[in-house]
């Protein structure tokens, strides 16, 4: 056991070490001879200078941006050849190879970028821990682009994610490819990252969506398939990484009202108040650069009366971003969010019968709260061979609830991580680190508790030719409460084979944990009519993932700009599977159920076409997922997974005008776990899932206006017993950028 | 490109064609308010139970006489203690007896354990002042106005 050697390990030894290193490095870095690259990135249409385009070394992290001009220097180069890459949401990204860099001469590269009419970026960041081309991905990912983003002005990252093909959520808990089901909160087998730093809470394992700026969100990247050996526990069912942007270099204000509107349900009986109810979101922001560096902060009010009686939340939140630019060598991000809220509780309908109310005595049940989110990052880039990034996160989160069932919590994580990227060779890199975190909690419904985890990863990836071979591990172990929880090794392999420069083939096996959480361990609450007891005796549950996949990106064939198509047959299995299970008292304990696996297939279809003009995306998801004996025979469904998902969408963009319809569809649920079926009457409230939104927006100057109505046809169904989903509302966005 | 259209098409088709299929819809049954006046502190809680409208009450003590067997459903249990609650049960149209009965088990097993009400008899204490009541449920139509007074 090493766990003693954990124990002596001070969380702030390794940051020392660190700093240590990078001291000694920026030394020896002095006194070097290098070369230099520059020049000028232009759009190729208009020959205008593009600001902020990212260049960047093709197989290091060494890289600079373009100033507002479009002039850039890449300067501390060793002598050797180099292939230098240019990227621009928006544009396509472009390569330039045999770059020859020489001491004291400047290398002049000027380059134009062309248009690129895809929304969804091809260069992805998470699967890997660096910057790859989405057809040399390991695994299944999906990316969503800042144009998908604002053409929808959602309020929470939620609504966008529910349209990605694989992905659901109940109750606003994540679900790629059904791995986390139902958990009430406590719990999931999908990580969410922000900027790359895990923002899950530190007693449920939760995600509060509010704390994510989705106004500023520049991109998003599914993970779809295990990624434990890189990103520890949780990361077993997927990854979900937010990331912010940086602020442009031109200054710019936002201001931004969206005005939103329920509908009275159409069945009469169901109608339960006089008004409509209403939903406002405000958002002031500014960004701007300052010399080197630059910042956005945004303030945002929100006030939601809710489609139902305790779906009511008002909220007041405040982000910023700083970003510090030193040169080629060394940045550094400093992001803080501070969200103040105050909302209603909600558990289960008042009845059947009226679904939209609160059981009698509980309409004054609420929550109110304050979380304080700081991530900060340091970039240090010591030769086009070795660069060093440190993440730094602190999370405080501290709520009451009020009403029936008063209750609080108090919670606070701090991580840490240290990740190193060498290249050996052009063809052979690494990556490696190591994390600490550090939770804390003190609940009325879990005592007080505290959980550590220490960790180390290893990425190495080698090319060979048409081929990339990646190999990694992780080692991680866990302590609750000063007692060690598990200690967990696992490896992941993975090929991808890249023959055309339009299509990709990866076929992936690796290992994924989860370690329980201390809602899982040591709740101790009533829920409804339902008992939760505590079950110290959790212990890990373990998955083995296998994936085949393959992605073809091609462009300009006929009418059609770009034509995209994704297949993945995956299965997981499962060990020591974690669920909430009441038992023949109907107390709920959280239990390791025997064994389960989810298999599956999913399609996806994405193309533009004529110049723009219309762009549409499809995606079929099948799973199959069971709960098994040790043998491996099936025992049952598992519980709060849909086996049909479907998720389609087109735009039309004509004339200035954005006109766009989506539509999801997810199966009846097969089981639940909460609320008995009642087969004598057939009350059972489980029916398939048809939404349907459609939008239309315009620009005109610094002004950008967005009509949409959600749930098109007030579709009614739950996927929660007893749960009653989201009503039909029509909001208006007005915005200005100026 | 034809393949591309024609999976657009079908799709726009699917999209259009689901309009409301399926969708939680307006039900009947009945609702109203239990209000007890006193519990038995051998009582774990109480529950509404709907039975067929042929179940004879005088002879619900009868050794060999199987309530279960005219059993159609029942709220969601109550807890002993409880001074008021409202309840609502789902049913189809037709007609039915209805009455509140005393638990003698642990209403959480109750919900849990459906299968218990095979043995319903052996659990259930019937209130002093209360009788079955019959209802008629017609179609989409709510009873309303079935409160119940209990002493147990």
């Amino acid at each position: 056991m090493n766990i003693h050697i954990y124990q002596k390990v001070k969380p702030l030894r390794p940051v020392l070490c660190l700093i240590l290193l990078l001291s000694i490095l920026s030394v020896a870095g002095f006194g070097q001879s290098t070369g230099s690259v520059q020049g000028r990135v232009t759009d190729a249409k208009t020959g205008e200078g593009l600001p902020g385009v990212n260049i960047h070394i093709q197989g290091s992290s060494f890289g600079t941006t373009s100033n507002l001009d479009g002039y850039y220097q890449l300067s501390g180069l060793s002598p050797g050849e180099y292939t230098l890459s240019f990227s621009m949401m928006g544009y396509a990204p472009y390569n330039e190879k045999n770059i020859g860099v020489v001491l004291d001469v400047p290398v002049q590269l000027s380059v134009q970028l062309k248009l690129n009419v895809l929304a969804s970026p091809q260069v992805v960041v998470t699967s890997s821990r660096k910057e790859q081309d989405i057809l040399q991905s390991p695994f299944s990912v999906s990316a969503i682009g800042p144009r998908e983003i604002q053409a929808k002005a959602v309020v929470s990252m939620i609504d966008i994610l529910s349209y990605e093909s694989g992905v659901s959520t109940i109750k606003g808990q994540l679900n790629i490819r059904g791995t986390s089901g139902y958990t009430m909160g406590a719990g999931t087998r999908s990580l969410l990252l922000l900027d790359g730093i895990p923002m899950l809470g530190s007693a449920a394992g939760n995600v509060t969506w509010a704390t994510i700026p989705t106004s500023e969100v520049d991109r998003v990247e599914i993970v779809k398939s295990g990624g434990s050996a890189l990103y520890g526990s949780s990361a077993m069912g997927g990854v979900v990484n937010i990331i912010t942007r940086n602020a442009p270099l031109k200054p710019e204000t936002r201001i931004s009202t969206k005005i939103g509107v329920y509908s009275h349900p159409r069945i009469d009986e169901w109608r339960w108040r006089e008004s409509r109810g209403l939903l406002y979101n405000t958002e002031i922001s500014h960004s701007r650069s300052i010399g080197n560096h630059a910042a956005w902060i945004r303030v945002q009010k929100r006030s939601d009366d809710g489609f139902m009686e305790l779906n009511w939340e008002e909220a007041v939140n405040i982000s910023a971003k700083l970003k510090l630019n030193f040169g080629s060598a060394h940045s550094a991000a400093f992001f803080v969010n501070i969200l103040d809220d105050k909302a209603g509780l909600t558990s289960i309908w008042k009845s059947s019968a009226n679904p939209f109310e609160a059981p009698e005595g509980s309409s004054k049940d609420g929550t109110q709260g304050t979380k304080i989110v700081l991530n900060g990052h340091y970039n240090y880039v010591y030769s086009p061979d070795l660069a060093i990034k440190t993440k730094t996160s602190a999370y405080w989160n501290e709520w009451t609830n009020f009403g029936a069932d008063p209750n609080y919590s108090n919670e606070n994580r701090f991580y840490e991580e240290v990740q190193a990227s060498k290249s050996w060779t052009s063809s052979l890199t690494s990556i490696f680190g190591l994390t600490l975190q550090q939770n804390n909690v003190s609940a009325q419904i879990f005592g007080d508790h505290n959980s550590s985890s220490f960790a180390t990863f290893l990425l190495m990836e080698k090319r060979l030719r048409q081929f990339t071979l990646s190999a990694g591990s992780r080692w991680e172990t866990y302590q609750v409460d000063g007692k060690s929880q598990d200690e967990v090794f696992t490896p992941q392999l993975a090929l991808n084979w890249k023959p055309t420069p339009w299509l990709g083939l990866r076929i992936s096996t690796g290992k994924g944990f989860r370690v329980p959480t201390v809602a899982e361990m040591f709740t101790s609450a009533r829920r409804s009519i339902f008992t939760v007891e505590p079950n110290p005796d959790l212990i890990s549950e373990t998955s083995i993932n296998r994936e085949f996949g393959l992605t073809l990106l091609a462009g300009q064939m006929g009418v059609l700009d770009l034509i995209k198509l994704d297949a993945a047959i995956f299965h997981n299995k499962f060990e020591n599977f974690i669920e909430p299970v009441p038992n023949s008292d109907a107390v709920i304990h959280f239990t390791n159920i025997a064994d389960a696996r989810i298999m599956g297939l999913e399609l996806g279809l994405g193309l533009s076409a004529f110049n723009n003009l219309i762009d549409y995306k499809s995606a079929f998801t099948i799973l199959d997922p069971m709960e098994t004996d040790a043998e491996g025979e099936i025992l049952d469904t598992l519980s709060y997974r849909h086996r049909y998902h479907w998720i389609s969408s087109m735009g039309i963009h004509y004339w200035g005008m954005d006109a766009s319809i989506e539509y999801r569809y997810l199966s009846r649920m097969e089981s639940v776990e909460l609320f008995q079926e009642n087969d004598l009457t057939g009350a059972d409230a489980r029916v398939p899932i048809h939404i349907m939104n459609v939008g239309i927006g315009s620009s005109y100057h610094d002004w950008h206006f967005l009509m949409r109505v959600e749930n098109v046809f007030q579709y009614y169904y739950t996927q929660l017993e007893r749960n009653i989903e989201e009503e039909r509302i029509a909001t208006f966005t007005i915005e200005r950028r100026f | 490109m034809r393949f591309a259209l024609t999976f657009i098409i079908v799709s726009l088709i699917s999209m259009t064609a689901c309009e409301k299929p399926e969708s939680l819809e307006a039900i009947a049954g009945v609702e109203g308010r239990v209000i007890f006046e006193s519990w038995s502190d051998s009582l774990e809680g109480a529950v509404v139970v709907v039975f067929d409208k042929s179940l004879d009450f005088e002879r619900i003590d009868e050794p060999g006489y199987k309530v279960i067997d005219y059993f159609i459903t029942y709220s969601d249990p109550i807890n002993s203690g409880t001074s008021r609650v409202d309840y609502f049960i789902q049913l189809e149209t037709g007609e039915y007896q209805l009455m509140v009965i005393g638990l003698l088990l642990d209403p959480a097993q109750l919900l849990a354990n459906e299968e218990l009400f095979q043995e319903i008899q052996n659990y259930i204490v019937i209130p002093e002042n209360s009788a079955p009541r019959g209802i008629v449920i017609r179609e989409k139509q709510i009873n309303e106005q079935t409160d119940w007074y209990v002493q147990f």
